[in-house]
């Protein structure tokens, strides 16, 4: 089966298949899209981004607390 | 300005040293070293590095030096690290009776030392890097816990405390910027930044009451603007209800001479408790 490969703070993360758009590939992630930035083919993009699977996708959780 | 090195002291360094090319002012940066292992070196060295690229003198104060110890020995426990991962914390934290309370010491200080900090720099104002989110939580974290006289301290305290002596009225140039929209705009400006928790941040309420939050506005875009804005308009009353309990608002310590909403101001009260635990 074809997997996709996206960044989840630098880290490699692998997925059956690319969700339709940003937000719900945080939602899959259990990332909170009020903590974290959306970056596609390497630009800050807003999480309603839709994606396809040859973009390159990277996710920054950006709030930690404290 | 308070700076601790985090996301959003750096981004208002960066904005204030641009302001100051173009308005007539003196920047400088206050950061207190509280002594937490593991993490403020980190944080401070970003502080530094930063300051030093902006050309921005730097200001260190510390827990140790004006109190006599750190905070991790103030609590009797060292810090761990595993604040430091963001992934760990919604599970069990491993907290202790003896690191529970951290966060009322290390504000209280904190509190004590930028305010004594800014004075002793002749400071006329003092900017915080506070965000949208944290004003919103800290709304709704004194209604959970039924605290209307330190809600309305959080109302404009340059107005409520006008003309005390030693008190540098605090301005949040932030204040309506969601953290989020901070981060974003570091890193879109390629600012070099430690996104790192403080370790004792897990034990606090105000995570939880962040995450709430956030599921709020996830699900209704606006709530925390909205909560916000709910407040500044209920400012002007509670204000005068506080102020009213507390016979006038803020005075002077009477042990330390820095601004207190009572006789003695908490910083003074919890060295005491502190000095006679020893």
């Amino acid at each position: 089966m074809h997997m996709v490969r996206i960044l989840l703070d630098n880290k490699p993360r692998t997925l059956r298949k690319m969700p339709p758009d940003g937000r719900e590939l945080m939602r899959q992630l259990g990332v909170s899209a009020q903590e974290a930035v959306l970056k596609v083919d390497g630009r800050v993009r807003p999480e309603g981004t839709v994606l396809g699977p040859k973009n390159k996708v990277e996710i920054i959780r950006v709030v930690f607390g404290g | 300005m308070a700076l601790s090195g985090g996301k959003d002291s750096i981004t208002l360094l960066h904005m204030l040293a641009r302001l100051k090319k173009r308005l007539p002012m003196r920047l400088s940066a206050l950061l207190v070293d509280e002594g937490i292992g593991g993490y403020r070196p980190k944080t401070a060295q970003v502080a530094k590095k930063e300051c030093r690229k902006l050309g921005v003198k730097l200001h260190v104060i510390s827990f140790e030096k004006e109190f006599g110890r750190p905070l991790d020995k103030m609590l009797g426990a060292k810090a761990t690290k595993t604040g430091t991962d963001p992934k760990a914390g919604k599970g069990g934290s491993g907290r202790t009776d003896k690191r529970q309370g951290a966060c009322t010491y290390c504000g209280v200080f904190r509190r004590h030392l930028l305010n004594a900090g800014a004075a002793r720099l002749g400071a006329d104002k003092l900017a915080m890097g506070h965000n949208l989110d944290d004003a919103a939580q800290t709304v709704l974290l004194n209604m959970f816990r039924n605290e209307p006289a330190r809600l309305a301290r959080f109302w404009p305290a340059s107005r409520a405390a006008g003309g005390k002596k030693r008190f540098v009225p605090r301005i949040m140039p932030l204040i309506r910027c969601h953290e989020k929209e901070i981060a974003t705009w570091a890193v879109l400006n390629g600012i070099q930044i430690e996104f790192m928790s403080c370790p004792y941040a897990e034990e606090a309420m105000r995570q939880q009451v962040r995450r709430l939050l956030n599921e709020m506005e996830e699900r209704y875009p606006g709530t925390k603007s909205r909560m916000f804005n709910a407040f500044i308009h209920m400012g002007p009353w509670l204000a005068q209800g506080a102020a009213g309990e507390e016979e006038g608002g803020l005075r002077e310590c009477v042990k330390c001479a820095e601004p207190s909403a009572s006789g003695m101001c908490a910083a003074c009260r919890l060295l005491d408790g502190i000095r006679k635990k020893r």
